[in-house]
């Protein structure tokens, strides 16, 4: 399966494609809940045709404050009037004392926002009455850490239980940024929780650091760790390309999701052979 | 392990992102990632805010705009989930600041909140269960505005886009979402006109009913013929939907 962020840009497009379909549709619930007119209407017509996948951009699933249950109250009843399949949010923090800043900000590596993950993933499944999944985010900056990334992350989703979305750009993005060997830190993530992966274009800035920019055409490196992340998982997963800026003519887009598509299919013939 | 190294650290980040103010106690090392995200949330929020108000900030010379969305990063808390809700937090938070009389744009709280209402009723959720229904135009006609309108009086005619520069002026404007095209329009009305649509949302009715509604509340007659003008221009922009007979 191989689907691709749902844009108010081709939100027109996406229900007449015939050839070359998207399998499923993301999209951040934050956008699109409590609201009416024109683009409800579009992804009234997208969700008709498309399995729904929600990604989350406003849980702040690691600050120290309270889960806001107002906007969980609201998500649950998006979640009853939009058939979505899975929800997924980061493992960041976008809120503090209640205050949104719309940036999935990089948690302190400690054991402490370990274990308020996991009481924040427990309370918002309880209440949402369905599993969550956790994403690798990109980021700039470590402030304090108590132990590697592949650790923290390991941590979070062995104490929360949470499902793994597994950004393969993230990883890519992160390690030329963090200077290390992104094979190396794909496989020591627990494999097993995988429940989807997320690819996408970064931005090369001049001096070689990488923004995680959604804006770019899918690079290079990252279709190969692509394809090592699918033979490392030697199983099927659904993959979501995101586009969120720049955001090209349609069949542009639906060359990449080809490319990811023919990965796949390499990858699967390779272990159906072996 | 110190128990509030969490709230101390996302703390630190979110007052250093909002206010500028690098964090006691944090390392000199930090500084370059925590000015990156600070650049990135700024722009996330002065994107949205620029986007939402494109004719204040067309009006409004350009550092003085980003001194506006400056202030409200820094002061106002942004409690909404929806980035784009956003927009309403922004013109309220400068109208209670009474920042356009301050700085000498007396306009600036009717423009704001112009662009707010329209930005809402573009994304304002569907009334559960209605439909729109097309008036037949036949004389007696019992009918009411749709739902999605607000009925703005303004001190500047601050849609006027082009022409002189702003003085003040009474305006009735009337915004609403085209149940059929879904895009958010605007009509100006005269006084008499603001009172039509006035006593249409309050009760349905026909233009005769409507003609005697203002009769009786303004002490005026408005002239017949102008009226059925009025009627045509509301039913031709689709402002006007038919009601179900038991509500008759
Ligand atoms: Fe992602």
């Amino acid at each position: 399966m191989v689907g691709i962020g749902f844009r108010k840009e081709f939100s027109e497009t996406l229900p007449r494609v015939r050839k070359d379909k998207p399998d499923f549709i993301e999209f951040a619930p934050e956008n699109w809940m409590k609201t009416g007119g024109y683009y409800h209407r579009q992804l009234q017509k997208a969700a008709e045709q498309y399995p729904i996948f929600c990604h989350g951009l406003s849980l702040s699933i690691g600050s120290p404050d309270e889960p806001d249950w107002d906007f969980l109250a609201d998500l649950k009843q998006f979640f009853k009037d939009v058939p979505v399949v899975r929800y997924s949010d980061h493992i960041s923090f976008s809120q503090v004392s209640n205050a949104h800043l719309y940036e999935l900000l990089p948690l302190p590596m400690i054991e402490e926002a370990v274990s308020r993950i996991a009481v924040k993933a427990r309370q918002v499944q309880d209440f949402l009455e369905r599993p969550l999944i956790l994403e690798n985010p990109s980021y700039y900056l470590v402030t304090e850490a108590d132990m590697t990334e592949a650790d923290f992350i390991s941590a979070v989703l062995r104490e929360s239980g949470c499902g793994f979305l597994l950004d393969v750009n993230n990883v890519y993005v992160n390690s030329v940024n963090h200077g290390y060997d992104p094979a190396a830190f794909l496989r020591s993530l627990p494999a097993e929780q995988v429940s989807y992966l997320h690819i996408a274009g970064h931005l090369k800035q001049p001096d070689g650091f990488l923004l995680d920019t959604h804006g770019e055409a899918i690079a290079d490196p990252v279709y190969d760790l692509l394809k090592l992340t699918l033979e490392t998982l030697s199983r099927e997963v659904p993959i979501l390309l995101e586009r969120d800026f720049n955001i090209p003519a349609w069949p542009r887009l639906r060359e990449e999701m080809n490319r990811i598509r023919r990965i796949q299919t390499e990858v699967r013939e390779v272990q159906f052979a072996s | 392990m110190h128990p509030d190294r969490l709230s101390r650290i996302t703390g630190g980040m979110a007052g250093f992102i909002r206010t500028g103010v690098y964090p006691e106690g944090f390392p000199e090392s930090w500084q370059p990632g925590l000015t990156l995200y600070r650049t990135l949330t700024r722009s996330i929020l002065s994107d949205m805010v620029d986007t939402a108000f494109p004719i204040c900030k067309r009006r409004i010379p350009e550092t003085v705009w980003n001194d506006l969305t400056e202030l409200f990063i820094r002061e106002c808390p942004l409690h909404s989930p929806r980035l784009w809700e956003i927009a309403g937090n922004f013109a309220e938070f400068h109208r209670n600041e009474n920042t356009g009389v301050r700085l000498g744009y007396p306009w600036l709280d009717d423009c704001l909140n112009m662009e707010w209402i329209e930005l809402e009723l573009f994304n304002r959720p569907d009334q559960p269960g209605w439909k729109f229904k097309a008036p037949t135009g036949r004389t007696g006609e019992k009918v009411s505005l749709i739902p999605d309108h607000e009925l703005l009086v303004l001190n500047y005619p601050v849609f006027r886009t082009a022409g002189p520069g702003l003085k003040p002026e009474t305006c009735f404007l009337l915004l609403f979402r085209d149940p059929v095209s879904l895009t958010v329009q605007f009509i100006n009305l005269q006084p008499v006109g603001a009172l039509a649509a006035e006593c249409l949302r309050n009760e349905p009715g026909s233009c005769e009913d409507i003609t005697d509604r203002i009769y009786k509340l303004a002490g005026i007659s408005p002239d017949r013929d102008a009226m059925t003008r009025l009627f045509t221009l509301f039913r031709s922009k689709n402002l006007l939907t038919r009601i179900s007979k038991e509500k008759q």
